[in-house]
């Protein structure tokens, strides 16, 4: 029991001094130098044509919107690249499910898909495509387009 | 008495963790291989490459506007894992105390990004769209809400904040002098090593005009140790920017788009 209550004193003692306030986080992940390659988007070979929405699993199974078989797009663990954007496709790329398959809610692209229209709502800027919305931001140093509901 | 006696071994039990624990986090680089032991008289972190610092810096925080390129290598793994090279380049230009452009180009498309005092502006020529929004009025408060507005960062903007020195060398463990290149910039430099918890490389800075010629940065937070490397060239300082160069009427013609970094929620 009395070692016990060293050990926990002890562990107490190790978690308030080691909690640092990491204030030199910034100077790595944020301005690091600059980091790449958020240059403005895109790696060869670097994962799947679309990153799926945070809540979406990997294995996500998109919803059928016609007759067409329905298809599975396997995702990929997303990469972890420490306060890095998910990386985005541009050469191939996109794995676009268009015609048969509407995305996830969420998933971005980094190229908007083919057959999809400019569609403003309410002074925002959206495109419609086969089923759904997408809309097109920037972020983590790169364009991309986000399926939206509606 | 008994419970006295465990209290103070219990403080004493408290004491010993607490200094083991200390110590690790500001000598030993967590992120990074435990340091060996420096021979005695060696410091892990030398004035005389914090003074080279302190002048390349203190160089470019006066400077009233900055212009230079830089030409980026990124490391980025393959889904294969492994390293992959990407280049871009980046002619950047600064105005104090409150306009920067940066226009980037290479592997991968091309983009602009513009501060032009009171709204911060990043834009795509091939896909002819705009984020535009209001932002801070400073080029510190400006840099800081692109990145967390939008995770938006660009090659030599640790350079250009108000105090760089301070940026650079905060969280910093070692530092030291390797020596002088006739390699780099087409110049003479001095060659300094730099570590931080999570970051370590080198920088090149001209012996005679103290400016910056290259760096490269391994991040040691990402188990992949993912480098960049940034030259920076054509170098000029205290000239005169034409005002065009801060004025986002270029962009009026473009689809005008929001700042939202790819996983926030929308509004």
């Amino acid at each position: 029991m009395k070692i016990f209550t060293y050990v926990l004193f002890g562990l107490v003692g190790l978690t308030t001094f080691t909690i640092t306030t990491d204030a030199e986080a910034y100077w790595h992940g944020y301005r690091g130098g600059y980091r790449g390659p958020g240059w403005g988007g895109g790696c060869w070979r670097c994962g799947p044509g679309w990153a799926g929405p945070a809540a979406v699993n990997a294995g996500v199974e998109v919803v059928e919107v016609s007759t067409a078989p329905p298809v599975i797009v396997e995702q990929a663990p997303p990469t972890v690249y420490v306060q890095q954007p998910a990386p985005v496709v541009v050469a191939p790329g996109p794995v676009a499910p268009v015609g048969y398959s509407i995305p996830p809610i969420g998933s971005t692209f980094p190229n908007l898909l083919p057959g999809c229209f400019l569609a403003p709502r309410n002074g925002i800027n959206f495109y419609q495509c086969q089923g759904f919305r997408m809309r097109p931001l920037y972020g983590g140093n790169a364009f991309y387009y986000r399926v939206v509901p509606g | 008495m008994q419970s006295l006696s465990k209290f103070i071994a219990a403080l004493i039990s408290c004491f010993v963790f607490s200094a083991a624990s200390a110590q690790t986090g500001s000598g030993n680089r967590p992120e990074a291989p435990k340091r060996p032991q420096l021979p005695k008289g060696m410091a892990a972190i030398e004035p005389s490459a914090l003074d080279l610092l302190k002048a390349m810096t203190d160089k470019l925080s006066l400077a009233k506007s900055m212009q230079f390129e830089a030409l980026v290598q990124s490391e980025f793994p393959s889904i294969d894992g492994l390293p992959v090279i990407y280049s871009t380049a980046a002619k950047v230009a600064l105005q104090r105390p409150n306009k920067f452009d940066v226009v980037v180009w290479g592997d991968g498309p091309s983009s602009e990004v513009l501060f032009n005092g009171k709204r911060l502006f990043a834009y795509s020529p091939e896909k002819n769209l705009v984020a535009v929004s209001d932002c801070p009025d400073t080029i510190d408060e400006a840099a800081k809400f692109a990145y967390d507005k939008a995770g938006l960062f660009f090659p030599g903007d640790d350079l250009i904040l108000s105090n760089p020195y301070a940026h650079l060398t905060q969280g910093l463990t070692d530092a030291f002098i390797v020596g002088k290149s006739k390699l780099v910039g087409g110049v003479e430099t001095n060659v300094i090593v730099m570590a931080g918890r999570q970051l370590q490389g080198q920088i090149w800075i001209g012996v005679k005009d103290n400016l910056p010629y290259m760096a490269s940065w391994i991040y040691l937070g990402d188990k992949s140790l993912p480098r960049t490397t940034l030259q920076y060239k054509n170098w000029k300082l205290n000239t005169s920017i034409p005002e065009a160069r801060f004025n986002a009427g270029r962009f009026s013609k473009a689809l005008t788009i929001e700042f939202a970094q790819p996983d926030a929620p929308l509004q």
